[in-house]
């Protein structure tokens, strides 16, 4: 008799164990999972520049919005969030604190709009290579992604078949 | 007071009409450049005495050109309405000028350096990390494009960044994109009277402590030149390769 009791307490101590387990496991794959980081690119550095921009596109897979409120690289100084804005024909370049993303929507980063800006690189991005960028969203937390840096001539509208392309995304 | 007028009138006729002013010398309108009431002498034939008009004939003539002057004022801006490619640019008369700037090969040059050459002119700097460099890729690739027809085309990037920009970084910087790309620089004068010329607007706005931190924000706008070193047309800095080197194979075309 004793002995039912006492396995009937373990398996409900077990179940609510990996009742619990589950709910934790369950929330760290909601945070992971609703943001996606897409094709994230660099052009490589003109000789003589020192500032460079990194493009991507987020992805808000989940319900609720979420904004990425900072970006970080070893590869510069300091990267900021930019947006260049061509107004009559004047281009400024306006730094943005944060960039929403609708749930079930996305943020495209692209030459001409949004970019990641990277100031006082500390050498030239190569075509070829990579470098690590994290992300911190509100609600996602750090995600850190591997850039790829592209030709020189790389146009936004040359990456559109690496937008299925999510190698390298990782979530911390 | 209306003579004032007339007066005024002949004189911008004569400034900025395509006749040398000896045209209106020989017609006794306008005196020569020497002391008031003498006709500069080497200005009239050897020999002849310069025809007098009367008070009264002068001052008809006077009224008949001023009308004249103004009436073909009015004629040459409708032409240049009709013409203007592109809606919302400027005059036609306004755009570009003389310049003296230095060449990212070390060597001064003016706007007569390039004579002969179609020129596609685009005011930037290389701390710009997003739309300068997209903007000189379009361009390169439309050189590409346009094949043989590129050779008879100098595209210009002019920075206006004088400080930061030398001869020495715009040279590493346009041969990235393309060889066939010339950078020029300046003192920040000789900037700021091109970008006046060209009706660009650029101003420096501080991101951080260090006086070196800043970005310029500045008109991205390609302006194409004729042969001639007249302004043509604009052409948006957001269209892509292909339009950008239709547009300049049309307009080449066009001319020849």
């Amino acid at each position: 008799m004793k002995t039912d009791i006492m396995k009937a307490l373990i398996i409900a101590l077990s179940l609510a164990l990996s009742l619990a387990s589950v709910a934790t496991a369950h929330g760290q794959t909601t945070s992971a999972s609703t943001i996606e980081i897409m094709a994230p690119w660099a052009r490589a550095t003109p000789g003589g520049a020192t500032n460079g921009a990194a493009y991507m596109t987020i992805l808000n897979k989940g319900k609720e919005a979420d904004r990425l409120v900072a970006v970080s690289t070893t590869v510069a100084e300091t990267a900021a969030m930019h947006r260049s804005e061509t107004e009559n024909g004047v281009m400024k370049m306006l730094a943005v604190d944060a960039v929403d993303v609708r749930g079930g929507s996305q943020a495209v980063f692209k030459p001409g709009g949004y970019h990641v800006m990277l100031m006082d690189l500390k050498q030239p991005l190569v075509e070829g290579q990579s470098f690590p960028m994290t992300l911190t969203f509100e609600k996602a937390g750090k995600i850190t992604v591997t850039v790829k840096v592209q030709k020189i001539g790389a146009a936004d509208d040359e990456m559109g078949h690496m937008q299925q392309d999510m190698g390298g995304m990782k979530s911390e | 007071m209306p003579q004032l007028l007339y007066l005024c009138a002949v004189r911008a006729f004569v400034t900025y009409s395509p006749w040398p002013r000896e045209v209106f010398q020989s017609i006794n309108i306008v005196r020569g450049r020497g002391s008031a009431g003498t006709s500069s002498p080497n200005r009239s034939a050897p020999g002849e005495e310069q025809p007098v008009m009367s008070p009264q004939t002068r001052r008809a003539t006077l009224v008949g050109l001023g009308a004249l002057a103004l009436g073909a004022l009015g004629a040459v801006a409708m032409v240049v309405a009709h013409f203007r490619p592109e809606p919302g640019s400027h005059s036609a008369l306004a755009i570009g000028g003389p310049f003296t700037l230095t060449a990212s090969d070390g060597r001064t040059v003016s706007d007569r350096s390039f004579r002969g050459k179609w020129l596609l002119v685009y005011f930037g700097y290389t701390y710009c990390p997003d739309v300068c460099p997209t903007t000189l890729n379009d361009i390169a690739e439309a050189l590409g494009k346009l094949g043989p027809i590129a050779d008879r085309i100098t595209p210009l990037f002019v920075t206006v960044d004088p400080e930061r920009d030398t001869p020495e970084v715009l040279a590493r910087y346009v041969k990235s994109f393309d060889p066939r790309i010339v950078g020029l620089t300046g003192t920040p004068e000789q900037i700021a009277d091109v970008a006046r010329e060209y009706r660009v607007y650029f101003k420096k706005h501080p991101t951080g402590k260090n006086p070196d931190d800043y970005l310029v924000d500045h008109s991205s706008i390609l302006y194409v030149m004729d042969p001639e070193g007249r302004y043509v047309t604009l052409i948006s800095a957001e269209q892509k390769p292909g339009q950008i080197a239709a547009r300049l194979r049309q307009l080449i075309s066009q001319s020849s």
